[in-house]
C-alpha cells in the first residue's frame, strides 16, 4: 500500500506546472446516478475510492492519494494511498508505517527549537507522532511548507499519559484503518492537543498557530476556498466498491460552482448545525465523511452486535437540515438491519442504509452514506465563495 | 432507593461545602467520602444541583468542556457525560472502569468519530469530530432504578 515515486513525482509536478495547476480547460464528468454530476478531470479533482482499506475491515469509508515532498524539493517525495477523506476533521496525518522506510520528511520545532509532537484525539482511540514539514500534492494542486502529523514514529514512541487519558493508542495502519487521514472540513486549524519534547520528555504546550496542523486546502494556491465531495450513488444492497471525486475549490473553477445547491451555514466555533428527527431537534449535528454511518439517536431501532442498528425491516425515515442561517431541507434516508445488510454481501464496502445510535441526545451525524448521490460542499471559515463566506455546507 | 427530606438536606448541604471548596473531582464508581481524596486533575468551576433522586455536579474544564457527574442518593458516582471542544481526562471521569474502555474489543467495523461499548457494568457511548466531542459512560449495575438513561447527557 506505499510505493516510493520519486521519479514519478518529478514527472508529475512537471507536467502539473506545464498545466498552471488550475486552468480549468478540460473539464470531464460523470453521471453520480442520484441526480447530481462527478467531475472526472481537471488539476482540482482527486479521484475518491470507497474500498475496505488497508486493514481489510472498513465499511463507508473514502480514499485519496496524497503526496508529499520535503519542503522544496520536486524529487524526493512519497505517494500515500488509502488517505482517508475527512471533512470532520483538518489537516493530514500519515501512519509512519505507510511512509517509504527510506523517506523522511523534516522535524517540526518551536522558536527554542523544541521539536512538536500532537496528540490526536478521535472517539475510538489517541494518535500519537511528531508534527513534520512538507509540501502536500495532491491532484494538480500543492501546499507548501505544511504541518503534517506522522503517527506512530519511532522517533517519539513513547505516549504521554496525558495524551492515552483519552483513549487507546490507534497507531498503525491495522488500527488506524487507514494510511492516513486529510482533515478538509470547515476550519483551518485542528485546535489539537500539543506537545514539545526536549530530550524526549513531553510538556503540553500551545504552539502558534501556523505551527499547528491545518487544513491544506486553505494553503493552495487556488481553489483554497472549500472542497467538495462528489458521490456515486449506491442500491439498497450495497456495493463492493464506489468512485467519487474531492474536488477543490467553490466557484473557483468551471467544474466547481455551487449550481443549485444550497447553503446551510454551520456553526463557526464547532462546524455544527440543526437536525430535526421524530419531532425532536439536536442542536449540535454535522455532516461528516469520516463517519461510516448515520449516527442517531432512536430507541425504538434494536442495535445489533457491532453496533449498528438492526431494525427487523427496512425503515424509511426522514430528518430535517436546517442551517445556522436558517436554510432548511427534508432530507430521505432508509435504516436497513445492519447484520443482514453485510451478511448477505460480505464484500460489501458501501451502504447507503447503514446507521447507529448516537453517544448523546443533541447530537444527529450524517456520515458517508448522506454523501452518496450528492455534492456536498463544504467551505473553510473566513474564506469567500459565490455563496457567500464559509463556515459552511451545501448541496 | 427512597430519601427523605432531611438526608437529601444534608446531602445538599454537604455538597454545598464542597462547592465552595477547592473543584474536586469524583470518578466513575467513586463515592462522596472519597471526593476529596480525588484532588482534581481537571483545573475548573464546580456546580452542584440536585435533582430529583440524584445529584449532579457540573464542572467547567478551564478547556471548554463540561463534565457532569450523577451522583446517587447513596453517594455514589453512577455515571459521568461531557461535551465541549476538548475531551477531557478519561483516566480521571471513568476512574476504575477507565481499563475497561481501553481494553475493550474493536468493532469489527471501527470508526474515529463514535466507539461504544456496552458490558454488564460499563455502557460507554463517545462521539468525536475536532472542535465537538461529547459522550457518557454509566455503570448500569449502579444505576437508581427510578433513573432513565437517558437523563445522562
Amino acid at each position: 500500500m506505499r510505493r516510493l515515486i520519486v521519479p514519478l513525482a518529478a514527472a508529475v509536478l512537471a507536467l502539473l506546472a506545464a498545466c498552471g495547476g488550475g486552468s480549468g480547460s478540460d473539464f470531464g464528468s460523470t453521471s453520480g446516478s442520484g441526480g447530481n454530476t462527478i467531475a472526472t478531470s481537471g488539476s482540482n479533482v482527486a479521484p475518491i475510492t470507497v474500498n475496505s482499506g488497508p486493514s481489510q475491515s472498513s465499511v463507508n469509508t473514502g480514499y485519496v492519494s496524497v503526496t508529499v515532498c520535503t519542503p522544496g524539493s520536486t524529487t524526493n517525495c512519497a505517494t500515500i494511498d488509502d488517505i482517508e477523506v475527512d471533512t470532520g476533521s483538518y489537516g493530514l496525518r500519515i501512519l509512519a508505517s505507510a511512509l517509504p522506510t527510506t523517506f523522511a520528511l523534516p522535524q517540526e520545532n518551536d522558536a527554542s527549537g523544541n521539536p512538536i509532537v500532537e496528540c490526536t484525539i478521535f472517539a475510538d482511540g489517541v494518535s500519537w507522532g511528531p508534527v513534520v514539514n512538507a509540501d502536500i500534492h495532491i491532484a494538480g494542486e500543492s501546499a507548501a511548507n505544511q504541518s503534517v502529523q506522522i503517527i506512530g514514529s519511532s522517533n517519539f514512541s513513547s505516549v504521554p499519559a496525558e495524551c492515552t487519558s483519552h483513549g487507546p493508542t490507534e497507531d498503525t495502519v491495522d488500527l488506524f484503518e487507514a494510511n492516513g487521514i486529510i482533515g478538509v472540513g470547515p476550519f483551518v486549524q485542528d485546535d489539537g492537543d500539543y506537545y514539545i519534547c526536549p530530550q524526549g520528555v513531553c510538556a503540553q504546550t500551545t504552539p502558534t498557530t501556523n505551527l499547528e496542523v491545518s487544513n491544506p486546502v486553505a494553503s493552495f494556491a487556488v481553489d483554497n476556498n472549500g472542497v467538495i465531495v462528489e458521490m456515486q450513488n449506491v442500491g439498497p444492497s450495497g456495493a463492493d466498491s464506489l468512485s467519487g471525486s474531492l474536488v477543490f475549490g467553490i466557484g473557483t473553477e468551471s467544474n466547481n460552482g455551487l449550481g443549485t445547491a444550497t447553503v446551510y451555514g454551520v456553526d463557526p466555533s464547532d462546524g455544527n448545525l440543526s437536525v430535526t428527527f421524530n419531532g425532536t431537534t439536536f442542536g449540535a449535528s454535522f455532516i461528516d465523511s469520516g463517519s461510516n454511518a448515520n449516527y442517531f439517536v432512536d430507541s425504538s431501532i434494536p442495535t445489533c452486535t457491532d453496533g449498528f442498528f438492526c431494525p427487523p425491516n427496512t425503515l424509511a425515515e426522514q430528518a430535517t437540515i436546517t442551517g445556522v442561517n436558517s436554510a432548511s431541507t427534508t432530507i430521505d434516508f432508509s435504516v436497513a438491519n445492519a447484520d443482514s445488510l453485510i451478511q448477505s454481501n460480505p464484500a460489501g464496502v458501501a451502504f447507503v442504509n447503514l446507521a447507529a445510535p448516537n453517544s448523546l441526545s443533541d447530537s444527529f451525524d450524517f456520515g458517508l452514506p448522506f454523501f452518496y448521490g450528492r455534492n456536498v460542499f463544504t467551505a473553510i471559515a473566513g474564506q469567500s465563495t459565490p455563496g457567500g463566506d464559509g463556515p459552511y455546507v451545501a448541496f | 432507593m427512597k430519601f427523605t427530606r432531611s438526608r437529601r438536606r444534608a446531602l445538599a448541604a454537604l455538597l454545598l461545602i464542597q462547592a465552595f471548596s477547592l473543584p474536586t473531582f469524583a470518578a466513575l464508581g467513586g463515592n462522596l467520602s472519597s471526593i476529596e481524596d480525588d484532588q482534581l486533575k481537571m483545573k475548573g468551576t464546580l456546580r452542584t444541583t440536585a435533582a430529583e433522586r440524584y445529584t449532579v455536579q457540573e464542572i467547567q474544564t478551564s478547556q471548554g468542556t463540561l463534565v457532569r457527574e450523577y451522583v446517587a442518593p447513596s453517594g455514589v458516582v453512577f455515571a459521568v457525560a461531557w461535551r465541549g471542544p476538548k475531551m477531557p481526562d478519561l483516566r480521571q471521569a471513568l476512574g476504575a472502569y477507565f481499563t475497561q474502555f481501553t481494553d475493550a474489543p474493536r468493532p469489527a467495523h471501527p470508526n474515529h468519530a463514535h466507539f461504544a461499548i456496552n458490558q454488564p457494568n460499563l455502557v460507554l457511548q463517545s462521539s468525536a469530530h475536532m472542535r465537538a466531542y461529547s459522550g457518557r459512560a454509566y455503570d448500569p449495575q449502579l444505576l437508581p432504578v427510578d433513573v432513565p438513561v437517558t437523563d445522562i447527557q
